[in-house]
């Protein structure tokens, strides 16, 4: 502590050598001139003192014959003469700690740990709603509050911790453990089949089989019986359980008007953009609209910085313009939308099912254009079907 | 005059008072000035005599107008009155 403030008042480092050292010495001890580190040297001794103890040393020098060198500088008053001819060099200095001492001040991120499977933008608004976001004054952070918030606003967390590191906010999050299924059956059913088909698998968990492999089946027929018979002829009702695997026949018809709108994507886009810097936004890059139909896609990005998120970035607004018309007599367009519509079908309809065969033809009309399908499909067309027990 | 009774030798008279660290390190208080500064040899006047200090790697610690603080590897005090 001592070596820092004789840094800030600055000190020199002397050598005195001549006739009378010593006599120097009480001089400088009668007029209480501090100096410390005094070393005999030959001819002499050297020290150290204040720079402006140095600078009134001369005459007791003179008088007491002896001569004066300073050896070393040391010190802030000699950093500051060096660099006064940088004077920006100070400031950028100054404008950065203050910069840093102000920035250090607020929360720059929000990471959330542990919210696999959580939706973020449930959390992110919780956390708003309690106020805390990239920007909010550090010191304005209740953990404790923000804590009981998010447990309150998302029932699926067990356990919160809201860390404060540095400037970011660490959310820490433990989920509740999902309630397993219950493997106990609470109702008596049977299983019957979804679609016409013929058998091609059966896997029985629980009940008695009605059908065998290669059989065909009409939809609604008993597959599986709730019904069973134990070693001692007594008939009891199960939950039946199977998974009864068919090749059914689907045929499925789509039909588009020729009328149809349709909308032609163009090349050129225009973009907006907001520079934010903490809760600050302010308009960077602007665009005239172009009118028309258009699809807005939004994009931020964040300024990173060893893996640190800083608090300044960009917003992007981005707009792709179309062109409206009808389908007319476009068959490759129809074409086209047609089977996308089949695709869709797939894979929402029949979403967990093999396809053995697939057929389709286009045929086209004067009003409309007519998709015509033929599908097997390989799926589990086991269906429960609960039975009721009068007593 | 009960008071002056009670004061100690040293303040009576007017003697230097010494406090010794060891051989390692003296304080003198009441020191009128240095006679010789050298690292084996370091004397100093006081009102009533004269002290030197032998030894090696002697050093001023500390100066001011009326005490000094000798450092180093002392081997002798010689009081010259």
């Amino acid at each position: 502590m001592l070596f820092v403030l004789r840094l800030l008042r600055g000190f020199v480092e002397f050598r005195v050598f001549g006739r009378f050292p010593e006599r120097f010495i009480n001089l400088l001890s009668r007029r209480n001139v501090v100096s410390w580190s005094v070393v005999p040297e030959k001819d002499g001794f050297s020290g150290r003192m204040f720079l402006s103890d140095y600078k009134k040393i001369r005459p007791l020098a003179k008088s007491s014959g002896v001569r004066l060198r300073v050896v070393k500088r040391f010190g802030l008053p000699f950093f500051i003469k060096r660099y006064k001819l940088r004077r920006g060099l100070c400031v950028g200095a100054i404008i950065a700690i203050a910069l840093m001492s102000l920035l250090s001040m607020f929360v720059w991120d929000v990471q959330l740990d542990g919210a696999e499977g959580l939706s973020t933008v449930e959390i992110n608004n919780a956390l708003k709603s309690s106020g805390l976001v990239a920007g909010t004054l550090k010191r304005s952070v209740r953990t404790d509050y923000v804590e009981r918030r998010l447990m309150l606003r998302v029932p699926e967390i067990r356990w919160v911790s809201v860390n404060l590191l540095n400037n970011i906010a660490k959310i820490q999050i433990k989920q509740k453990a999902k309630k397993p299924k219950s493997s106990i059956a609470p109702y008596p059913c049977n299983i019957k089949a979804a679609f016409d088909g013929v058998i091609t698998k059966t896997t029985v968990y629980s009940g008695t089989l009605r059908v065998k492999k290669g059989s065909a089946v009409t939809k609604n027929q008993l597959l599986v019986s709730a019904v069973t018979e134990n070693a001692d002829n007594k008939l009891s009702y199960t939950h039946a359980n199977a998974d009864i695997f068919a090749d059914i026949y689907i045929v499925k018809n789509i039909e588009i008007s020729k009328n149809t709108p349709i909308y032609i994507p163009q090349k050129n886009y225009t973009e907006k953009s907001n520079i934010s810097f903490l809760w600050l936004t302010a308009p960077f890059r602007m665009s005239e609209s172009c009118g028309g139909y258009s699809l807005d896609n939004y994009y931020q990005y964040r300024l990173n910085l060893n893996s640190v998120s800083l608090p300044l970035g960009e917003q992007v607004l981005r707009r792709h313009y179309f062109i409206r018309s009808a389908l007319g007599s476009d068959t490759d367009k129809a074409e086209n939308i047609l089977r996308k519509k089949l695709c869709l079908y797939e894979a929402f309809t029949h979403s967990r099912c093999g396809i053995k065969s697939k057929e389709y033809k286009i045929l086209e009309n004067n009003k409309s254009y007519l998709i015509k399908s033929s599908y097997t499909f390989n799926r589990n067309i086991a269906v429960k079907q609960r039975i009721h027990i009068e007593s | 005059m009960k008071k002056r009774k009670e004061l100690p030798v040293d303040f009576r008279s007017g003697l230097p008072v010494l406090e010794l660290t060891g051989n390692r390190r003296v304080t003198v208080e009441g020191s009128a000035g240095i006679l010789k500064y050298e690292s084996e040899l370091v004397r100093l006047n006081t009102s009533s005599m004269v002290i030197s200090f032998c030894g090696r790697g002697l050093t001023l610690r500390c100066i001011s107008a009326t005490s000094v603080v000798v450092e180093g590897y002392i081997t002798n005090i010689d009081f010259m009155t």
